[in-house]
């Protein structure tokens, strides 16, 4: 057998949404989009990402919790999948039906649920409040056929797995503080003895005491049932303590993979770079350095075309995938003419966006065409404009500009070497 | 093994105590509480041995006495120590203390069962239509809005003109006209239930749908059942004697019930024999209170921010 | 020179009664917050942090828990008074009741009212729950300006329209130049103040090059908009500082109220701009659902920044935010403190967001304070148990892929709390005083005081 155990190619997942209480406009909010992963044997995988980027969502898809909207997902392949995945071969209908966790029957679906468990972000909302905490965790034993005497006394023993002692057993979860809650969650999630467990965020909710319970609690059951785990979270320090390989999520992809000592030696993406600076490190000599992010997140909705962090960008040029409607605003800044004196004579009347990567200017006069590209560079470099790196060409005619940008590209996965994989132009 | 089952009946004994104590904490609720119990008590007693309440006779109708049909005063009035007829006497001869006694046994059995029947077929309905959504939530909604409309007095005044009137004719029709309101709470309850992790975590755990949904969701949705539940039990029972009152009672029955003797009374009331009306009336009356009272109790003690 | 504190808190006991029965959540707890100050207050879950906000803001609820012992000051005002008079727990063997003396209680939140949202302001854990969801933010910011504040937006306008020449390029040369000394000294005429505070406004703007500001400062010096009328009654108010009169006349006082609530705009547009929201116009008919978390947090800043408070306390205000929004909104405050010249109660369990913003930390355990001093001191040289398990628990890059130190046990049940030191069920060092008596505050270096019974 391989030491792969999870291969997942283009995924992806859209949550359809209706815009307003009367409008039959439906919007598709982005997720995930379009995410290639690779978990191995017995590995810890870290996903870190600002809330919304779709940590969750790529969780819960890859136990097929939600319906995908697209791509494949396959649990153990053997060898020979392996390679066709590798060689981009095609993939027979049958072969998916029979291997793809996305294109399975709902019973064998079940089946997998075995093998592959989660534990939940909110202790406090995924325990049935009206379950005894014994109940709880012989939930999925009981929903494999365990009886109820063999299912109680597991129970018992994975308790004391999980440091709880057996007076746990009739209790209902609202006696329990927000750690022994993350404790019997996890219990649930290994009563079948899995191979792969999903934590989502399993110590946000908790104080920095309980949290270093739980992680060291996950540490000894990993190793101690030779675990595979995916570990989300949003905070990169809980992860840097836990995981071998590290996996920054924005705006539904995945923008840099490497080993955890390598991704905070030499992060590559900016995007990384900015998520590390902006952690507070709870030491007073360390300053946070400020390259933290302007604005916020994207909506998902409408993700920023090419390379999706390039609206937050501090690197951002030419090729990053900047488009017409990004230019507008600035264009009609610059071009007043008690802005920038070399303009005088150019009455601007209206800019028109004929394309993603084209626009047009439009004006009533237009006495110094010529020295348009030298105010938009000067204000490009002033004013760190970075919107005006995207421009391509200027042409003049008559008394339109036209503006063209450079086609947008979304940058791919790249190994940069020493199995450090980024999604960014300048590497 | 029974060590074992003890066990885990304890909290759930506990988390019934906790119930009670803060039902009990107010004074209103301990009120309605103890009014609907000892209606039920009259009603239970009446049902298995109508002697032990001093009534006179167990068959299922009202007795009038044509020797001497005129309203008669409670015993009490003309001597203190006279308890034969308590509650004197409505036309035509009929004991009143025997008639509300027995009415309330019927009233209430009438209306468990209307309630409880309209309260399956909604939740069922309900927690169906909420788990699986799409069309049939669709038809389920847009039935529940068509009854809505309906104001139920027409409805079963009309059912009663065509199908005739009788008593098991008025229950079909109040039960229809009472599900859509636990639809409507349910699916309520259950679509924010749904989204709960703990219901995405049993189907993690393998949990097949149905128990999902009998076992998850549906337990989780009974809080506020439990409420409308109590303020429908006193609800239908004012239905029921509105419907007597005003005359549309089953044909020719001389059946118990605290509308109809209040309608009887209540000619006789207005020319000053007031006890042909105040005793049916305070009956109807206490036991809807009581009904409202523990309603509302229950809302506050099945409150889960105050379980903490 | 000794500065003296802007906040004392001693000795307060704040309770709930709660069915199961009292809820210490409070059990004596001193701080002091000097002047232009941020005290940290860091603690883990239920240890009273928001308690102790809460029971300094008065907003406390009444037929829950109330404050039975203690004192605060601020600014040399008690606020405790009423204690034990408004709201009283009264003990029946071991249940207890709570009793709200409602005349008692609204002469103390009356007497608040004149500080709360004036001199002292909060921001909330929680900004949902804090903003209304039905008023939009442009309503929640001008209605207590308008209420409130009808003389500084007076003295706004009347700033723009009768300071000379010569006294505004004196302001603006100060502002631009950020010649703090001369800043202080003209803001002591409220007039000029008015001004300073607006051209702070267009200069502390990021997204202006220096010619659009320049222009909007001549646009600040157009006299334009508003009747001499208006002027001249302002003054009168002003001057004569009886401004209930004019504003009670049924017309006239609409009639002079329309420019108060442009001004009001104005005025709540640059709030949103001063916490770096860059089209604030448009902000102002959204309504709280419609923004994400961290635009909320900043129109909570906003609002309590809106009346210059003496004391800010920020309950948790980053707790609910992604890191990235969190350290916008950490530098934010920083930014913002800096111009105000405020003190903040800072409260959070993170304690690399307290690392970064405090001056001085109390760390508390269980309703107690159990350890101050300056940032230094309790980072490395921390002394309390609690407070040294606390900073080896957070994973850092020695900890990376070996154990964390663990504090056994978890937080203890405040009804029946242990008694002597409430930490010694869980002390490694813990001896057999600790369980019998309480120890006491001791300082044990210059400024460094520490309730454990090693010292
Ligand atoms: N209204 C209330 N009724 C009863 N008990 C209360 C009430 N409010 C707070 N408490 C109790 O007071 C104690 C302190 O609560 P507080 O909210 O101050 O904690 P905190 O330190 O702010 O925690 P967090 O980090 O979770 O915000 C807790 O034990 C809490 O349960
Ligand atoms: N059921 C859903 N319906 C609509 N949108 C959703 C749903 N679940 C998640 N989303 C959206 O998908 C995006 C990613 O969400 P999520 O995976 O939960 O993020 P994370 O776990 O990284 O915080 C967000 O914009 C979120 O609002
Ligand atoms: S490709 Fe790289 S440089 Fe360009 S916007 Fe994206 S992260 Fe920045
Ligand atoms: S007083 Fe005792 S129990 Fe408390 S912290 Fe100090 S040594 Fe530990
Ligand atoms: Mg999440
Ligand atoms: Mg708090």
């Amino acid at each position: 057998m391989g030491n792969t155990l999870i291969v997942g190619r283009g995924l992806k997942k859209f949550f359809e949404i209706k815009t307003g209480l009367f409008s039959r406009k439906r919007l598709n909010v982005k997720a995930v989009d379009g995410v290639d992963i690779t978990i191995n044997k017995g590995e810890v995988v870290g996903l870190v990402g600002e809330s919304g980027c779709g940590k969750t969502t790529l969780g819960r898809l890859i136990l097929r919790l939600i319906e995908p909207t697209d791509g494949e997902l396959y649990y153990n392949p053997s060898e020979e999948i392996l390679e066709k995945i590798k060689n981009g071969e095609k993939i027979s209908q049958d072969e998916l039906k029979k291997y793809s966790i996305f294109h399975m029957g709902k019973n064998d679906v079940r089946e997998l649920r075995r093998h592959m468990q989660i534990v939940f972000q909110d202790p406090y909302s995924s325990l049935d409040p009206r379950y005894l905490i014994k109940d709880i965790i012989a939930e999925p034993l009981r929903s494999f056929g365990w009886d109820s005497k063999d299912a109680y006394s597991r129970v018992e023993e994975l308790l004391k797995s999980v440091g709880l002692g057996p007076e746990f057993m009739n209790k209902f979860p609202h006696e329990l503080s927000g750690g022994q809650r993350q404790r019997v969650a996890i219990a649930r999630a290994l009563a079948l003895k899995p191979e792969f467990v999903v934590l989502d965020e399993p110590t946000s909710a908790l104080d920095v005491s309980v949290q270093a319970q739980v992680l060291n609690l996950l540490d000894d059951l990993r190793k101690e049932l030779d675990l595979t785990m995916l570990f989300i979270s949003h905070h990169i320090l809980v992860v840097r303590h836990i995981a071998d390989r590290i996996m920054v999520m924005y705006l539904g992809k995945i923008v840099e993979i490497a080993e955890t000592k390598e991704i905070f030696k030499n992060p590559l993406h900016p995007y990384t770079q900015a998520l590390l600076s902006a952690v507070p490190v709870p030491d007073p000599k360390t300053k946070r350095m400020k390259i933290h992010l302007e604005g916020e997140v994207p909506s998902p909705v409408n993700p920023p075309k090419g390379c999706s962090f390039h609206t937050r960008c501090k690197f951002a040029f030419e090729k990053c995938g900047w488009t017409a409607n990004e230019l507008v605003e600035y264009l009609r800044l610059v071009m007043d003419p008690t802005r920038n004196e070399e303009l005088k004579g150019n009455i601007l009347d209206e800019i028109e966006i004929v394309s993603d990567t084209e626009l047009i200017m439009r004006f009533k006069e237009l006495e110094n065409p010529g020295n348009i590209r030298g105010v938009i560079d000067k204000e490009k470099i002033n004013n760190n404009i970075r919107a005006f790196y995207g421009i391509m060409g200027i042409e003049a005619s008559g008394k339109e500009v036209k503006i063209k940008l450079y086609e947008p590209k979304v940058p791919e996965l790249k190994n940069v070497g020493n199995n450090h994989f980024v999604a960014c132009f300048l590497h | 093994m029974f060590d074992k089952m003890s066990d885990s009946w304890k909290p759930r004994i506990e988390n019934f105590k906790i119930t009670m104590k803060i039902l009990l904490k107010s004074p209103a609720s301990a009120i309605g509480l103890i009014i609907v119990l000892v209606y039920f008590i009259i009603a239970l007693l009446d049902q298995v041995d109508p002697y032990i309440l001093g009534i006179t006779t167990n068959v299922n109708t009202l007795i009038p006495n044509y020797v001497n049909t005129a309203p008669q005063p409670p015993s009490w009035l003309t001597n203190p120590w006279d308890f034969s007829l308590p509650f004197g006497t409505t036309y035509p001869g009929i004991n009143l203390y025997d008639g509300i006694i027995k009415a309330i046994r019927i009233d209430i059995a009438f209306s468990l069962f209307v309630v409880v029947s309209g309260a399956i077929i909604g939740i069922v309905l309900g927690v169906f239509s909420a788990f699986y959504g799409g069309w049939f939530d669709e038809i389920i909604m847009r039935l529940t809005d068509i009854f809505f409309s309906i104001p139920y007095l027409v409805l079963v005044i009309a059912l009663g003109v065509f199908l005739g009137r009788s008593l098991e004719i008025l229950s079909i029709g109040l039960i229809i006209l009472w599900w859509p309101i636990y639809a409507r709470v349910v699916r309520g309850q259950a679509l924010s239930i749904k989204e709960q992790t703990y219901v995405e975590a049993a189907r993690a755990s393998g949990v097949k749908n149905s128990r999902i949904i009998f076992r998850h969701i549906l337990p989780n949705t009974m809080a506020p059942i439990f409420v409308q539940f109590s303020f429908d039990l006193a609800t239908i029972v004012l239905a029921l004697a509105t419907l007597y009152f005003i005359g549309f009672a089953p044909s020719n029955s001389w059946l118990p019930e605290l509308g109809f003797l209040s309608s009887i009374g209540y000619e006789y009331a207005i020319v000053g024999d007031w006890w042909t009306i105040v005793f049916p009336g305070f009956a109807l009356m206490i036991f809807a209170l009581g009904m409202n009272l523990l309603g509302d109790g229950l809302r506050d003690a099945l409150d889960p921010r105050l379980r903490r | 020179m000794e500065k003296q504190p802007l906040l004392i808190v001693r000795n307060l006991k704040t309770h709930f009664v709660t069915w199961k029965g009292v809820v210490k959540a409070l059990d004596g707890i001193d701080l002091e917050i000097y002047p232009g100050e941020t005290l940290g207050l860091v603690g883990e879950t239920g240890c009273g942090k928001s308690v102790t906000s809460y029971s300094i803001m008065g907003l406390l609820p009444p037929t829950q828990g109330t404050i039975v012992e203690g004192s605060i000051f601020f600014n040399g005002i008690e606020l405790t008074k009423n204690v034990g008079k408004d709201v009283i727990i009264k003990y029946k063997g071991k249940k207890a009741k709570i009793k709200v003396n409602r005349r008692a209680y609204n002469k103390t939140q009356d007497f608040l009212n004149k500080i709360r949202g004036k001199e002292m302001s909060m921001i909330f854990q929680e900004p949902m729950t804090a903003l209304n969801p039905v008023l939009s933010i442009g309503y929640q910011l001008t209605e207590p300006l308008i209420q409130h504040k009808k003389y500084e937006l007076m003295m706004r306008i009347l700033a723009r329209h009768t300071l000379g020449d010569k006294d505004f390029e004196e302001i603006k040369n100060a502002v631009f130049g950020e010649e703090k000394e001369r800043l202080m000294e003209l803001s002591k005429d409220p007039l000029k103040y008015a001004l300073i505070e607006q051209i702070k406004s267009i200069y502390y703007r990021k997204d202006l090059t220096s010619l659009q500001k320049n222009e909007l400062l001549n646009e600040l010096r157009k006299k334009k908009g508003i009747s001499r009328f208006h002027l001249s009654v302002y003054k009168k108010i002003v001057e004569s500082k009886y401004e209930s009169i004019f504003f009670k006349i049924p017309l006239l006082s609409s009639y002079l109220m329309r420019p108060l609530r442009e001004e009001a705009n104005k005025k709540a547009i640059e709030l949103l701009r001063m916490v770096n929201i860059y089209e604030p116009e448009s902000l102002l008919s959204a309504y709280p659902h419609e923004l994400s978390g961290g635009m909320r947090q900043r129109v909570m800043i906003a609002m309590a920044l809106s009346c210059d408070p003496k004391l800010l306390i920020a309950d948790e205000p980053t707790t609910a935010l992604d890191v990235t929004t969190q350290a916008q909104i950490l530098d934010l405050m920083k930014d913002l403190k800096e111009r105000t010249s405020a003190s903040i109660l800072f409260i959070t369990h993170d304690l690399g967001v307290i690392a970064d913003m405090a001056d001085r930390i109390s760390v508390m355990y269980a309703g107690n304070v159990v350890e101050n001093g300056n940032k230094m001191q309790i980072f490395y040289n921390p002394k309390h148990p609690y407070t040294r398990g606390l900073l080896r628990s957070v994973p850092t890059e020695e900890t990376m892929k070996s154990k964390l130190h663990i504090i056994p046990g978890s937080i203890p049940n405040m009804i029946d709390p242990p008694k002597g030191c409430k930490f010694h069920p869980r002390c490694e060092f813990a001896m057999d005083i600790c369980s019998r008596e309480r120890p006491p505050m001791k300082e044990i270096e210059e400024g460094h005081y520490v309730a454990c019974w090693l010292y």
